[in-house]
C-alpha cells in the first residue's frame, strides 16, 4: 500500500493502479484495499469507477463500522465530483453511521 | 562487326551491373527491414510468492523446473535451485514486469506443511512478496508463420559464433561473402561420397538463402545467392551479419510456427535462454543447422545425437574447444525437453490476440516488438486441460458419435477481478483451431435459471423460502402454438419452495416465476450481468433458450460469484513496447449490477444445489469443507451439457458436447460436472464465504416444503439467507430447538458459567 501511495501523490496513476491490483490479486477480500484502488480512480477523474469501487468495499466490510464510514467517504466524494449532491450528502450521513434521510 | 561485337558486350555488361546494383539493393533492404521484425512476446501471469501461499516445496520445485531452473547441489548461476531439507534457494534470473525490471538475485523460501512460511533475501532480510519471472506463452506471429526471440550480442555465448564458423563456415571472417575453396570442396566431396554431405555455402550465403525461401537450388539462384552475399559483406561487418545469422536461421518446425533464430530455438527445444546453454546444448544446435527435420533431436534422436557428437569431433580439431570438454560434453543426453517448451496455450493466446486486435494493427502486433503479459496461471490451465481431455475419454468410450468426438470447453476466472486464468478450447489441448470457449456459441439450457431467480428476488416478492408452484404450463404463443414445457423427471412437484426449485433445477417452477416477473425484467439482468446479444424474449427463454459462448456465459457466472459486480473479463494485463514503455494497461473495472443482498441470497442457494441439488455429485472430488457454489446446465434434447461454479477464489465454466449439435445423452451434472469438480479438486482454492449484507437473516427451512424449523429438529433443512422481516410459516412442532440442540447448547451455558 505504501508504494501504491507514493506513486499516487507522484501523479502516476497508472503505477499506483497496478500495484494495488497487484495487492488485490493477493487480498482480495481486503476492503480498504479497494477503498484505495477507488481514490486512485478518483483521483485519475474516473468517479463512476470510484462509486464502484466503494460499493464493493462496503461488501467486504460486514460489520465494521470504520471500514464502512471509508467505503461511504469514498462513495460521498465520487458523487461530489459528478455534481450529485443530494446523493453526496446521504453516502456522508451513512459515513457518519446515521441513517439516510 | 567488330563494333557491333563490342556494342553487344558493353550492354551486356552494362545490364549485368544493373542486375547486381538491384539484387544489393534487394538484399540490403531485407536485411535492414529483418533487423527490426519482432513478434511480439506473451507472458503468462507471474506467482506470486509470499508467506502464507499454500505452495509445498514439492509444488515449488514443479514452478521452479516449469521455468525451466536446474536442480544444482551449489548454486553457480541465475536459473539454478538448491533444495536444503524444507528450504529452497534460488538464483532467480532477470526478470522483466509490466511494472517493473529486476535484475538477477538469490531468494531463499521456507516453506512448512500449510506452505511458506518465509521469504529471504541475500543478506537475511525477510522479504514480504516477490514473484517468479513470468513464463513464456507464446508469440504473435505475422500470418506467415515466423517466429523468432531476438537475441543482442551480449546475449550470445562466444561459443556459439565459434562454432558455426568451425562447422559451416571456416573462413567467416576473411572472405568476402562467398568461399570459392569451400564450394570447390564441398563438390568434391559430394561427388566421391555420391551424396551432399558438406554444403560449401558460407554463412552469409545461408543468410541470403533464408531471406529468400527458395527450395530449387538451380544455378542462376546460387547466382544470384552469391552476388547478394558479397553485396552484403561489403556493406555490414562480419559481427552485424554474423548476429543478423544467429537470429535469423530456421532451426525447427512447430506445427505451424517456423522457430528462426538461436534465441528461440534455445527456447523450444531445451526451455532456457541462449545465454544458460552448455557446451553439448550448443553443440545440438549448430547440429540442427544443417537439416532441422532430417536433424530433428525429437523426431530423429539417434541421427541428432550423430551429428552432435561430429560437430563436437570439429570442434576439437579446430581448437574451439578442449578435448575433454567436448568428450564430457558427447556423453551428455540430448537433453531437450519432450514438449516444445515455452508451453503453447493456443486457445488462451487466440483470446489475447482478439483482445490486442481490437487496439492494434496486424503490423504492430506482429512486428514491433512488443511485450504482453497477460493473467493466464499455468498451474490451473493445465488443471483444465488435464480434467477436460480425462473426463471426455471417459464420458466417450461408451458412446462412438459416427459425426465426431465429444467435445468440451473451460473457461476459468478470477471472479474479484474479473481476470481470465485458463481457456481450453477443446479436447486436443494443443490443436490451434476451432476454439469453442469463444466461438462454439451453444443453448444455455437450465444454466439460465439463477438469473431468472435473481430478477425475482431482486423484485422483492420472493425470497429463498417463497413457496411457488411447480405444476404444468400451457403458454398460448404467438404462431398459435402451445408450449407445454415439462421437467426432467416428467413429474410435477406440487408446492416447493424456491432454494429447491433451484437447487432441483425444476423447470415448471422457473417457468412460473419467471412469466410472473416478466421475460423483460429477466432479459434486462442477463444485459446487466454481461449479456452483449439480446436475447429472444420467448418464454423459452426462460429455460436457457438463449446461445452463449462459454466465454460469454463465464462473464455472466462472474457477476454471482463476486457479489453483484460486473467486471469486463480481460486476459491482457498490460502491453509494453521494444523499448519497455508502457503502452497500454487494461486496468480492472467495478461496476455493480445488482443488489448485493439478492445476489449473496442467490449465491447461497447455489450453495444449495451442490449440497443437495443437482451438483452433489462434485461432493465426491472436493474437500468436504470446501464452500462452493454452482449450477448445472442442460439444454433441450440434452444437446448441451454446462456446469459453471465458482468457489471463494476460482469461477469455472464447462461446456460439453458435438460440435454438430447432436444429442449427447449426458445432462450437464453427468457430462460438465465432473470436468468441474476435477478442476475445482486440483487448484489450491479458498471457500466461497462472503459477508452476510444488512438486511439479510440467516433461516433454516424444511427443504421439501419450505416451512421455517429451528435448527436439529428435522434432518431436512436447508439453512438460506433470507430478508430479516421476512415472515416464513413455521413448521407446527418444530419450533423449538432439537433435542441434540438443546444439549450442545446446555453445554455451551456450561462452560461460559465455569470461565
Amino acid at each position: 500500500m505504501k508504494e501504491a501511495h507514493g506513486q499516487a501523490t507522484s501523479g502516476a496513476y497508472g503505477a499506483a493502479g497496478a500495484t494495488l491490483e497487484r495487492a488485490l490479486r493477493i487480498e482480495p477480500d481486503d476492503p480498504l484495499l479497494w477503498v484505495e484502488l477507488g481514490r486512485v480512480r478518483l483521483a485519475d477523474g474516473n468517479p463512476d469507477q470510484a462509486e464502484g469501487f466503494g460499493r464493493k468495499a462496503l461488501t467486504l466490510a460486514g460489520s465494521n463500522p470504520s471500514v464502512q464510514s471509508e467505503a461511504w467517504r469514498l462513495i460521498a466524494d465520487s458523487f461530489k465530483v459528478r455534481g450529485r449532491n443530494v446523493e453526496a450528502v446521504d453516502a456522508e450521513r451513512h459515513a457518519l453511521g446515521l441513517s439516510p434521510h | 562487326m567488330k563494333r557491333l561485337g563490342l556494342g553487344l558486350i558493353a550492354l551486356a555488361l552494362i545490364c549485368a551491373a544493373l542486375y547486381v546494383l538491384y539484387l544489393d539493393r534487394l538484399v540490403t533492404r531485407q536485411f535492414e527491414g529483418r533487423r527490426w521484425t519482432l513478434p511480439a512476446r506473451v507472458y503468462a501471469a507471474p506467482l506470486e510468492l509470499y508467506a502464507g501461499l499454500a505452495l509445498t516445496g514439492g509444488d515449488l520445485e514443479q514452478e521452479l523446473e516449469r521455468l525451466h531452473y536446474r536442480r544444482v547441489t551449489q548454486l553457480d548461476r541465475p536459473g539454478s535451485y538448491r533444495v536444503n531439507g524444507t528450504r529452497i534457494d534460488v538464483a532467480l534470473r532477470p526478470a522483466r514486469f509490466a511494472d517493473e525490471r529486476r535484475d538477477a538475485e538469490l531468494l531463499s523460501i521456507f516453506t512448512g506443511p500449510e506452505g511458506i512460511e518465509s521469504l529471504r533475501d541475500a543478506t537475511g532480510r525477510e522479504v514480504p512478496v516477490l514473484r517468479l519471472e513470468p513464463l513464456l506463452i507464446g508469440s504473435i506471429f505475422p500470418i506467415h508463420g515466423e517466429d523468432r526471440i531476438i537475441v543482442t550480442p551480449q546475449e550470445v555465448p562466444p561459443l556459439l559464433p565459434a562454432a558455426l564458423k568451425a562447422v559451416e563456415d571456416r573462413k567467416f571472417d576473411s572472405h568476402h561473402g562467398i568461399d570459392p575453396q569451400a564450394i570447390l570442396r564441398a563438390l568434391w566431396v559430394n561427388a566421391r561420397a555420391g551424396q551432399i554431405e558438406q554444403g560449401g555455402s558460407t554463412l552469409t550465403q545461408q543468410l541470403v538463402r533464408s531471406y529468400f525461401l527458395s527450395s530449387r537450388q538451380t544455378l542462376s539462384r546460387k547466382t544470384r545467392e552469391a552476388i547478394m552475399a558479397i553485396a552484403l559483406d561489403a556493406h555490414f561487418t562480419k559481427e552485424d551479419l554474423m548476429n543478423a545469422y544467429i537470429n535469423e536461421i530456421f532451426l525447427g518446425q512447430d506445427g505451424d510456427r517456423a522457430i528462426h533464430g538461436f534465441g528461440l530455438a534455445s527456447q523450444f527445444y531445451f526451455g532456457k535462454p541462449l545465454a544458460e546453454l552448455d557446451l553439448s546444448e550448443v553443440a545440438l544446435l549448430v547440429a540442427v543447422v544443417r537439416g532441422p527435420s532430417y536433424y530433428d533431436p525429437r523426431r530423429h534422436p539417434d541421427r541428432s545425437h550423430a551429428r552432435r557428437d561430429l560437430v563436437l569431433k570439429e570442434l576439437v580439431a579446430q581448437h574451439v574447444v578442449s578435448a575433454q570438454d567436448a568428450a564430457a560434453a558427447a556423453r551428455r543426453p540430448l537433453g531437450v525437453t519432450s514438449r516444445p517448451a515455452g508451453a503453447y496455450y493456443p486457445a488462451y493466446l487466440d483470446f489475447v490476440r482478439r483482445t490486442l486486435r481490437r487496439d492494434y494493427r496486424e503490423q504492430d502486433l506482429t512486428e514491433a516488438g512488443l511485450t504482453v503479459y497477460t493473467s493466464l496461471d499455468p498451474r490451473v490451465q493445465e488443471a483444465a486441460e488435464r480434467a477436460l481431455e480425462h473426463e471426455l475419454a471417459r464420458l466417450d468410450r461408451p458412446k462412438k458419435h459416427p459425426e465426431g468426438p465429444l467435445e468440451g470447453a473451460v473457461v476459468v476466472t478470477s471472479p474479484e477481478s474479473g481476470e481470465v486464468i485458463a481457456i481450453v478450447g477443446g479436447r486436443n489441448v494443443g490443436y490451434d483451431g476451432f476454439d469453442r470457449a469463444l466461438d462454439a456459441n451453444r443453448a444455455m439450457g437450465s444454466l439460465v435459471k439463477p438469473f431468472v431467480y435473481l430478477t425475482a428476488l431482486e423484485s422483492g416478492r420472493y425470497n429463498a423460502a417463497t413457496v411457488v408452484q411447480d405444476a404444468p404450463v400451457d403458454v398460448p404463443l404467438a404462431n398459435g402454438r402451445h408450449w407445454r414445457p415439462e421437467n426432467f423427471t416428467h413429474e410435477t412437484y406440487g408446492a416447493v419452495p424456491v432454494v429447491r426449485a433451484l437447487a432441483d433445477s425444476l423447470n415448471l417452477a422457473t417457468v412460473g416465476i419467471g412469466l410472473d416477473i416478466g421475460l423483460p425484467k429477466v432479459a434486462a439482468t442477463l444485459g446487466h450481468f454481461g449479456l452483449e446479444r439480446p436475447p429472444e424474449q420467448v418464454p423459452a427463454m426462460l429455460l436457457g433458450a438463449v446461445n452463449v459462448t462459454p466465454l460469454e456465459a463465464a462473464e455472466l457466472y462472474n457477476g454471482l460469484a463476486n457479489g453483484g459486480f460486473r467486471s469486463p473479463l480481460r486476459a491482457v494485463r498490460a502491453v509494453i513496447d521494444a523499448d519497455g514503455k508502457a503502452l497500454k494497461a487494461f486496468p480492472l473495472e467495478v461496476t455493480p449490477v445488482a443488489s448485493p443482498a439478492a445476489v449473496y441470497e442467490l449465491d447461497r442457494m447455489l450453495v444449495a444445489v451442490m449440497n443437495r441439488g443437482t451438483g452433489r455429485a462434485a461432493r465426491a472430488y472436493l474437500p468436504p469443507d470446501l464452500v462452493v457454489a454452482g449450477k448445472s446446465g442442460t439444454s433441450s434434447d440434452f444437446r448441451d451439457s454446462w456446469f459453471a461454479g465458482f468457489s471463494g477464489s476460482h469461477l469455472a465454466v464447462v461446456w460439453v458436447g458435438y460440435d454438430d449439435d447432436a444429442p449427447t445423452g449426458l445432462t450437464g451434472s453427468a457430462g460438465a460436472l465432473p470436468v468441474w469438480a476435477h478442476i475445482m479438486a486440483a487448484l489450491h482454492t479458498r471457500s466461497w464465504s462472503a459477508p452476510m449484507p444488512e438486511g439479510l437473516a440467516e433461516t433454516e427451512i424444511e427443504y421439501p416444503t419450505g416451512l421455517r424449523v429451528a435448527r436439529g429438529c428435522t434432518d431436512d433443512a436447508v439453512a438460506v439467507a433470507v430478508p430479516a422481516s421476512a415472515d416464513i410459516p413455521a413448521k407446527p412442532g418444530c419450533v423449538l430447538p432439537g433435542l441434540t440442540t438443546l444439549i450442545d447448547r446446555a453445554h455451551e451455558w456450561l462452560r461460559n458459567l465455569v470461565h
